[in-house]
């Protein structure tokens, strides 16, 4: 008896809460007390995660946006597979998202939704894939736990309430939730190398991306996460939709030309 | 860089499409107007022999099976044969109804030298399982004329083309009966004996076309041959010599067609995710098989894995007459980038690849990029690009992620709007009036309103018609 359970607990298959947190590789949330519980330091790389939320307009898409706004930077791309309204562009660009590294899929059926994510996370082009699947059951879930993997992407699933209990084979599972005050709370409902579930209050509103170095050197690769944290923190560039008249960029004295023209254009705006 | 040509010829084709598809050799013979054409290795030992009328091709061997001749499904198999010789050399040839023409010159070198490219070549072949005769000369109609007197002639010199053709017999060339008689009537055996004779006579008497197939092999007369191109879908058809009962005759009869298959798309690059099988029986409707990959690939041994997993699974309804394989949807594919420092990673597509197949599934209309536009109005500051198209990017702050197609009108009470409950106005107004120019005029007042769940809102009043309020957008 006692053989055939260590047969089991063998399995690779099985994880278990006690056992040593598995080190992956993961993208920085753009949260520091978030990063800090999330093992690897952020959101998982070739994983699944389920961001589970009652409402809509609570901030479960900003919950993302640091880190989306530096995978666009990277040289992959981002799917955005049924999105339940329309991801408001002029929005992202402010979260410094790239959108032309954006790819918009609307589905028309159900069945399509699952086989287009699938796709998207295993053809390897895209650093993340975010997409509303709706009903999806464990064996769906799993496959595209395997896609994932296979593609090394970041698959972020957005559920409703009712599928958190719902048992699932994502990497990472939390709930997003918002008091009548406006305070945003995470629940970390399954994560790997964390025992119990835990929450941790977050502010969502805050813009975190002005902080966040978002353009990277040509060079990308291994070592990435590293760099975001010796990088000297450059803002993003964010054009404003009214431009300042003319005549103010006029007074820019001419005499102290040449300046590095980047600095020169953080100065204006 | 000189040209170097191979010459193949298939002079059993008309039974080598009944034959590749089974393991053994049958004991067949294939019917051409009423005489035998081709006949089988264990029909030749009964002493049957091409020329025979059927009957008495019987009386001799009372088992022989009797196909008719399809040339259809000849010229079909010469024509993926090429498909798959592209695989060897950028430039092959037709020549119905038997024989095929490649320049190897060119790609030799990539093969590790002429042995390397001919034993590759033979291995290809024989998967195939057909039978060839091969010839390599200097010149193409030099190599068709050493391959049709029995081939395995092989040498690259030029100069010593005119003494190795000097030793071919006459029946060699193409004539025509007229000119057979004549030849014969005048002594000339060989084309030693025609090259001795000045051209100019030797084309008064018996028709130019002789004198110009000699040029051709000395290579004195220029000779283009027609670049094979192979079509961007596949098609392999294979009728079997007799029915086959269980999976494993299949199998082996599709394994034939799958690697006419891999030939076709190494030559091209490409790869193919979904295959068509049909097996055809002999008096049902046929069975189809749609065979698919996780991913694209040119490897027929992944394929037939699945069809092995199909056939198993789904037992037989009636004996198999005939396979059917098409492939429509033939990609790019080109070899994964080997990387120094990421080993096991998966090859990655190009976006142009994945948008290509998730637009094959679910419309073009269905996949876009995501951009944004100068206007003040909401609905109007964003649209839809194609993917990777739009570089120039406005960012607006104080925008919610989510927008609604259609504003969504909210429910009053007391002149404030209620979403769930009473909303609670934070920050605002904003007035956003603009469009006067095109008829679209819109004139509102937004407001970032909290709900009582605590979700964020975008609401706006419209100053047209005061005392309504719209729901425009999450603050996702």
């Amino acid at each position: 008896m006692t053989d055939a359970l260590h047969e089991l607990l063998r399995e690779p298959r099985i994880w278990r809460a006690t056992s040593a947190p598995v080190t992956t590789a993961a993208t920085a949330t753009g949260f520091a007390e978030l990063d800090a519980r999330l093992p690897g330091g952020g959101w998982p790389q070739a994983a699944l995660t389920e961001v589970i939320h009652a409402q809509q307009g609570i901030g479960e898409l900003q919950l993302l946006m640091p880190a989306l706004a530096r995978l666009s930077r990277a040289s992959r791309w981002i799917a955005l597979i049924a999105p339940p309204h329309i991801p408001y562009a002029p929005a992202l660009a402010a979260c410094g998202i790239d959108l032309s590294r954006i790819l918009l899929v609307r589905p028309q059926r159900h069945v399509d939704t699952l086989w287009a994510v699938e796709q998207a996370l295993r053809a390897g082009t895209c650093a993340a894939v975010i997409c509303w699947p709706g009903q999806a059951d464990a064996s769906a879930l799993r496959r595209l736990q395997l896609a994932a993997e296979t593609g090394d992407c970041a698959g972020f699933l957005f559920r409703s309430e009712t599928d958190a209990a719902q048992p699932s084979p994502a990497t990472l599972r939390v709930r997003l939730r918002r008091d009548t005050e406006g305070v945003s709370q995470l629940d970390l409902i399954k994560c790997r190398g964390n025992v119990g579930p835990q929450s941790l209050q977050l502010k969502l509103d805050t813009p975190r991306v002005q902080a966040l170095p978002v353009s990277w050197p040509p060079h990308g690769g291994r070592g990435r996460e590293r760099m975001a944290e010796t990088a000297p923190a450059r803002p993003a560039i964010v054009r404003p939709l009214y431009p300042k008249p003319r005549s103010e960029q006029a007074r820019v004295p001419q005499l102290q030309l040449p300046l590095d023209g980047e600095r020169q254009l953080d100065r204006m705006h | 860089m000189s040209l170097l040509w191979q010459a193949l010829r298939f002079p059993e084709l008309p039974l080598d499409v009944f034959r590749r598809g089974c393991d053994d050799e049958p004991l067949m013979a294939v019917v051409d107007a009423q005489r035998l054409l081709t006949v089988s290795r264990t029909a030749a030992a009964d002493g049957v022999s091409p020329g025979m009328r059927p009957a008495q091709a019987r009386s001799l061997s009372p088992d022989l099976q009797l196909v008719q001749r399809r040339p259809d499904l000849e010229q079909d198999s010469l024509r993926r044969l090429a498909d798959g010789l592209l695989q060897f050399s950028g430039w092959v040839s037709r020549q119905p109804p038997f024989e095929l023409v490649l320049e190897i010159g060119g790609s030799q070198r990539l093969f590790g030298g002429m042995a390397g490219l001919q034993q590759q070549l033979n291995r290809h072949l024989q998967q195939l399982g057909l039978h060839w005769q091969s010839a390599v000369a200097p010149t193409a109609a030099a190599a068709c004329l050493f391959c049709r007197v029995g081939g395995d002639t092989l040498f690259t010199e030029r100069e010593a083309l005119a003494a190795r053709l000097a030793a071919l017999p006459i029946h060699a060339m193409e004539l025509t009966p007229a000119q057979t008689r004549a030849l014969s009537g005048l002594g000339l055996l060989t084309l030693g004996d025609c090259l001795r004779l000045p051209a100019a006579e030797l084309g008064r008497r018996l028709g130019d076309t002789l004198s110009e197939q000699l040029q051709r092999a000395l290579g004195e007369r220029p000779d283009p041959r027609p670049n094979h191109r192979p079509r961007p879908v596949f098609h392999g058809e294979l009728a079997l010599p007799a029915a086959a009962h269980d999976s494993a005759a299949v199998l082996f009869a599709l394994q034939r067609l799958l690697r006419d298959l891999q030939a076709l798309l190494t030559g091209l690059q490409a790869g193919v995710q979904r295959v068509r099988l049909r097996l055809l029986h002999e008096d049902h409707a046929a069975t189809p098989l749609l065979l698919g990959l996780q991913g694209l690939s040119r490897d027929g041994e992944r394929l037939l894995v699945v069809a092995r997993e199909r056939l198993q699974r789904t037992p037989l309804k009636a004996p198999v007459t005939g396979l059917i394989l098409e492939a429509r949807h033939l990609l790019p594919l080109t070899a994964s980038p080997t990387d120094l420092l990421r080993h096991g990673q998966t090859a990655r597509m190009s976006w142009q690849q994945l948008t290509e197949r998730l637009g094959a599934r679910l419309g073009e209309a269905a996949i876009s990029g995501l951009g944004t536009v100068a206007d003040h109005r909401p609905e109007r500051a964003w649209h839809m690009p194609a993917p990777a198209s739009d570089r120039q990017q406005t960012a607006s702050p104080h925008r919610p992620l989510w927008l609604l197609p259609e504003p969504q009108q909210l429910a009053c009470r007391n002149g404030l709007p209620e979403h769930h409950g009473q909303l609670q106005l934070c920050q605002g107004p904003e007035r956003i009036e603009s469009g006067w120019w095109d008829g679209q005029d819109i004139s509102r007042d937004y407001y970032q309103a909290r709900a009582a769940d605590g979700s964020r809102l975008w609401v706006f009043q419209d100053r047209r018609q005061p005392g309504r309020w719209f729901l425009h957008g999450y603050f996702g």
